[in-house]
């Protein structure tokens, strides 16, 4: 985590010194900056495709779509046809409240809202087989945060400028060959990048009593990943009108760059300034999904996922995540699509032995609509989800504060058949 | 990190190794919005479209061979049974390529291909409507349509918002645009599938016991293919088709399975033999019993004549629906050398009236007294009998001998014309001549498969023509005709809902 990482490699004279500012002259302010919204620590925050993200992200059995690069390479060889889709434009709300983090008395609330094509793929056909290009942004955050405090203990005034963008981007060609009718498999090879960049400026003004002394910090940090997400996939449908897919996923990252820079004035305390620099490839979790699908007739689908996320990392934890879909079509032109999906955390829940950890689980539901023409479909659908946690937001803090959080999507997504 | 993770594919693709999957089709897979769905006019015109194309490109690399008789022999054969055998939608041509290699090709929309090597293996007609069946049922199943996924434009407010959404990009245009090469190289390199060739195969097989002709001789042919494959004259060939043994096998059970080993038919090795003559030759030379193209010119006079006095009935389809017919009927029992033309006059005059050289007009009156297909086919083989016979001409000449003119050809085409629409008008032909067809036009119908009693009908419902031998006297005549050709109990297709669609006033 970074606010821990960053929090080690200040020298401990300043430590010190800010520590104590931090933690008994200004109880509760001065927020430890973590990238809690851009989860690397979750593995659905942002379903990808049309169909796919509507049904929940239980699309392992499933896949005959572009989409299938990313869920099981196997299922793009059962597509219909040559298609291009992608999302015209998906929003992506998150929202985070941190319970009584300001003055042990004043909720803290975080906002990220993007608006962007988070998926693209084209899939050509071939006799038994098929051809995926696409690109995805399973993960991004955004945040444009100005917030002012006032008479907060013994603060007068607390400033917390805070911009944060977090993305990670996958693009790469899948291919999936038919072995028979029943059997398929399939490879995707994603080049990975993650690029995540932030600016926090935080002012406080002290009151009289405590000397009327202002302080004034700057952080600014940048990360930046690559490497390469392979993504491995059988389908296979023990007989008609079941299918079972499985997917192991491991991304491999090759470089890792993280630089930060803190400055600090302070009238009453010292003024600082330290340069971090890290290049520690971090460790990902192996992804082992299973789903199976029911076809009991054109109308109807019913799909049900398992994730299981091996952490590689004693640091974190493994992680279980399950998800369940449906499609009905109304007629042959117009689909109602439902879902419901957990989004559980890695990181391992705060104690008093633990300095800013946080650990939050979330719980979400899809449902969207989807008509249809000879040549294209246009979906729309909205995906909701909520989650309660702990964590510990102050900087160089064990003090534990609940956490809420909730997400929005709504998408508005095409494919287009030629 | 990375031994777990190959452990786990490896252990993953163990166990799905173990398991002996069910064969079953994938077709379950399939969403309501993905059933088979019929083919709308947008797509029918996007085939042509794209066929066209297709065909352009394929004579852009390879020359059509410059031989008018063969030509015409080929697309009149080809036009003749596409009207038994095609869809109705569609207008087929059928070309030559100069090619050495043996082969033929279909492109959507019915632009259909033969190579001058092919040609030149084969050793019957028989062979010929074996080869051309089976490219048309490429047509008919629209296995490249199918295979390139070729669409008509989706106009819908759906397709106009993907559009906007980035769905058609202009990646898709360039794909589209890579669809006519595409199709070119399925058809001269790789090939469409081996079940869709097979598929071709009896599909062909059924069309040529359907109109006559004897389906051993196409499996003669194909059996023959190896040999030229050996000696390097199909090359693209054993390309884009399944191995030779693979297709007689399938063809074996396909007649075994519907009981047709035994079954026999036309094979026409003189009139085939008559037309394959590959060095160039003037078309003049094809009318011999003529002097040169005078009876196609007097024809067409004769029929510039007639429609000055009565106008055409002003409906495109059923002009079109009358002329398919027809053109099918002509390529079938019509003179290879001449184009046969058809068309409804806005009259109740007369019944139908044909004309040297190809010229065949029908009444509307006659239409409306028709009340299925096998009818109008009856009346429109009656004609094409007529100019196979060469009715008109030998009637002309024989009024110009009694009035002691000797030689009616040299006459001036005005006078002729002029001459003989009167005779035709007032008087018709010699009674002799029009019992002749209704003779051979009850060969034809057969022939192409209509039923005979129907065509009978309409002849009894006739209350004594002017210009028509009685009657009875026709009924007598069919009827002879029927029991000496053995065809009795013969019960053809009437079509009667198609020509129900096709004619209404």
């Amino acid at each position: 985590m970074k606010g821990k990482r960053m929090i080690v490699v200040l020298k401990d004279q300043f430590i010190s010194k800010i520590a104590t500012v931090f933690c008994f002259t200004f109880l509760m302010i001065l927020l430890n900056q973590q990238s809690i919204l851009a989860e690397i620590y979750h593995q659905k925050n942002f379903l990808v495709g049309d169909r796919a993200s509507l049904m929940g992200g239980a699309y392992a059995a499933i896949s005959d779509d572009a989409s299938g690069a990313y869920y099981n390479p196997a299922g793009i060889s059962f597509a219909y046809g040559d298609s291009v889709s992608g999302s015209g434009n998906a929003y992506h709300k998150v929202n985070t409240k941190y319970k009584k983090a300001l003055g042990n008395e004043y909720d803290w609330d975080r906002e990220s809202t993007s608006l962007l094509p988070n998926y693209f793929g084209l899939i050509k056909k071939f006799d038994d087989s098929a051809f995926t290009i696409s690109y995805i942004v399973p993960e991004t955050t955004i945040e444009h945060q100005d917030q002012v405090y006032h008479n907060i203990g013994s603060i007068d005034k607390y400033t917390l400028s805070l911009h944060s963008e977090d993305k990670i981007y996958l693009t790469g060609p899948s291919f999936s060959q038919k072995i028979s009718d029943s059997l398929a498999v399939g490879v995707t090879l994603f080049y990975y990048y993650r690029q995540y960049r932030l600016q926090q400026s935080q002012y406080l003004k002290r009151s009289a009593l405590s000397g009327g002394t202002e302080k004034l910090s700057y952080l600014s940090e940048k990360q930046t990943d690559q490497g390469f997400s392979p993504r491995v996939g059988v389908q296979w449908s023990p007989s008609e009108k079941f299918v079972i897919g499985v997917m192991a996923s491991q991304t491999m990252l090759t470089s890792s760059d993280y630089v930060s820079d803190y400055s600090v004035i302070d009238e009453s305390g010292s003024d600082g300034q330290i340069t971090t620099k890290d290049d520690t490839i971090r460790k990902t979790p192996t992804q082992l999904t299973g789903g199976i699908a029911y076809y009991p007739n054109p109308f109807w689908l019913l799909s049900f996922d398992l994730d299981y996320y091996i952490a590689n990392d004693s640091d974190f934890l493994n992680v279980l995540n399950i998800s369940g879909g449906g499609e009905v079509f109304l007629d042959n032109e117009n689909a109602l699509r439902f879902g419901f999906y957990t989004n559980n955390d890695k990181r391992k829940s705060p104690s008093d032995s633990t300095i800013n950890y946080e650990h939050i689980d979330m719980n979400g539901i899809s449902f969207g609509y989807s008509t249809f023409s000879r040549n294209s479909s246009v979906s729309i659908g909205l995906i909701y989800s909520k989650g309660n946690g702990e964590s510990q937001p102050l900087s160089g803090s064990s003090a534990i504060r609940d956490i809420e959080r909730e997400s929005m999507t709504i998408i508005l997504a095409a494919t287009y058949n030629y | 990190m990375l031994s777990k993770f190959v452990a786990c594919l490896a252990a993953s693709f163990l166990i799905f190794l173990q398991i002996t999957p069910a064969e079953a089709s994938s077709d379950y897979r399939k969403r309501a919005n993905q059933l088979e769905e019929g083919y709308n006019e947008a797509d029918v015109q996007a085939e042509i479209t794209f066929g066209r194309e297709a065909a352009a490109k394929i004579l852009g690399r390879h020359p059509a061979l410059k031989n008018e008789g063969i030509q015409r022999y080929i697309s009149l054969l080809g036009t003749g049974i596409a009207l038994q055998i095609g869809r109705s939608e569609l207008k087929y041509h059928f070309a030559i390529l100069d090619m050495e290699d043996v082969n033929a090709y279909a492109c959507p929309g019915g632009y259909i291909f033969i190579t001058k090597g092919a040609l030149q293996v084969m050793t019957s007609e028989a062979q010929l409507i074996g080869v051309l069946a089976h490219e048309i049922a490429h047509v008919d199943r629209r296995h490249v349509v199918k295979q390139l996924n070729i669409k008509g434009k989706d106009d819908s407010m759906t397709s106009g918002m993907a559009g906007i959404l980035g769905g058609s990009s202009s990646s898709v245009r360039i794909a589209m645009d890579m669809l006519v090469n595409k199709a070119y190289s399925i058809l001269f390199e790789e090939g469409i599938s081996k079940e869709a060739e097979l598929e071709a195969d009896t599909d062909g097989i059924l069309s040529m016991t359907t109109l006559g002709y004897d389906w051993k001789s196409y499996r003669n042919f194909i059996n023959s293919l190896n040999q030229m494959i050996y000696t390097g004259h199909g090359k693209v060939l054993s390309k884009t088709h399944p191995k030779t043994e693979d297709r007689i096998l399938e063809i074996d059970r396909f007649a075994k399975k519907n009981e047709i080993t035994d079954l026999t038919g036309k094979i026409n090795i003189e009139r085939f033999a008559k037309y394959m003559q590959f060095e160039e030759i003037s078309v003049a030379e094809d009318f011999k019993d003529f002097d040169d193209k005078i009876e196609i010119s007097w024809g067409r006079e004769l029929a510039a004549r007639l429609l000055a006095k009565y106008q055409v009935v002003k409906d495109d389809a059923l002009q079109k629906y009358v002329n398919l017919l027809g053109r099918g009927i002509s390529g079938q029992v019509g003179r290879p050398e001449l184009n046969y033309y058809f068309a409804v006059l806005d009259t109740d005059a007369f019944q139908a009236i044909s004309f040297p050289g190809g010229y065949v007009f029908l009444s509307r009156g006659a239409l409306t007294n028709m009340s299925n297909e096998a009818q109008l086919v009856g009346v429109l083989a009656r004609e094409v009998a007529h100019i196979n016979q060469q009715h008109l001409l030998q009637q002309v000449k024989i009024r110009k001998q009694t009035k002691q003119t000797n030689n009616t050809i040299r006459l001036p085409l005005s006078i002729l014309a002029d001459y003989a629409l009167s005779l035709m008008e007032e008087e018709g032909l010699s009674a002799k001549f029009e019992l002749e067809s209704d003779a051979l036009s009850i060969e034809m119908l057969t022939t192409v498969g209509f039923d005979w009693k129907s065509y009978r009908t309409y002849i009894s419902r006739l209350s004594n023509l002017k210009h028509y031998p009685a009657t009875n006297k026709r009924l007598e005549t069919i009827d002879n005709t029927v029991t000496q050709i053995g065809l009795e109990d013969y019960e053809g297709k009437t079509n009667d809902s198609r020509f129900k669609r096709s004619v209404h006033f």
